[in-house]
């Protein structure tokens, strides 16, 4: 009879992604003070102030419109018709590296500013 | 551990054990879109579906488990998905199958199903984030990255638990149906 009990690999597997997780955590950390929010939509990518408020309609995929509101230094989707509405759930974002993604518009909001790392070069690029 | 596996099946007992097992895979995509998501990440899923995929493997083969994967994406996705997540999906589960057909090439002696399932999910969020950074042209898509290999081992670890028992329980009943058949 087959026993369940783990075999030595599966303790190696879980290690080395757990490893592999908080390697990633610690290079995409949010850090340092974000000074614009880059919104990259199926239309293109647009880059607004962060600090200068501001409401505005992205369309997405499959006509898909969010409403992205940006007041007092911080961003997020205030309404989405996307069906898991898990932008909305981010809530608000401030902080270079922070995202906001909503996968079924095709719709990624970022903030930008000091000490980010090479992720808004790509952006912008 | 091989000793464990059917062997010695003929092509039809093979055929309808993939076609159960993609009808069984086909209603936990099913299920799995009625269960409200515990993590709020984009891209997390949890990943019922898998544990068909890795029985697959365990019981019939490889080749079998690549029918049952290509299947089984298109279907649902037909049934239950939107276009646009048919490339995540598809780059999740080409990531998930080769990784998990690599333990069972050489470290399955090492690995059991619940490594197997951690490193499957761990490859499928890869996979997809990879696919999303280039149909979103951006690299920040990997600042989901951590959350989601951290989902990976404890959802990982669940539906592997659930394969392990599932294949025992399936070798037993099969050991008792041959045991009785010598009987008689």
């Amino acid at each position: 009879m087959r026993k369940i009990k783990p075999l030595g690999g599966d303790y190696i597997v879980i290690a080395v992604t757990a490893l592999a997780a908080v390697l990633s955590l610690l290079l995409t950390f949010p850090r340092g003070s974000g000074s614009e929010v880059t919104v990259n939509s199926p239309g293109g990518v647009s880059v607004y102030n962060l600090f200068a408020d501001a409401e505005f309609e992205v369309e997405g995929t499959d006509g898909i419109v969010m409403t992205v509101v940006i007041k007092d230094g911080s961003v997020f989707a205030a309404e989405s018709g996307c069906p898991d509405r898990l932008c909305v759930k981010t809530g608000k974002i401030s902080r270079p590296g922070e995202t906001i993604i909503c996968l079924p518009a095709h719709i990624i909001i970022t903030v930008g500013g000091e000490n980010e790392g090479g992720e808004h070069d790509f952006v912008a690029g | 551990m091989t000793s464990s596996r059917v062997n010695g099946m003929s092509s039809t007992a093979k055929l309808s054990r993939t076609a159960m097992l993609l009808g069984a895979a086909l209603m936990l995509s099913y299920l799995e879109s009625f269960i409200p998501l515990p993590l709020p990440i984009p891209g997390f899923k949890l990943g019922l579906a898998n544990i068909a995929l890795i029985i697959c493997f365990e019981q019939i083969s490889p080749l079998s488990a690549l029918f049952l994967q290509i299947l089984r994406i298109s279907i649902s996705t037909l049934l239950f998905g939107s276009p646009a997540s048919l490339w995540f999906s598809l780059a999740g589960g080409a990531a998930s199958y080769i990784v998990v057909a690599l333990f069972y090439a050489s470290l399955r002696k090492y690995v059991s199903e619940l490594g197997i399932s951690v490193a499957s999910a761990a490859a499928h969020n890869m996979g997809q984030l990879a696919a999303a950074a280039i149909i979103f042209s951006s690299a920040a898509v990997f600042n989901y990255l951590p959350w989601l290999l951290f989902a990976s081992i404890i959802f990982g670890s669940i539906t592997g638990t659930i394969c392990r028992l599932v294949n025992k329980a399936v070798c037993e009943a099969e050991n008792r149906r041959k045991t009785g058949i010598e009987k008689i």
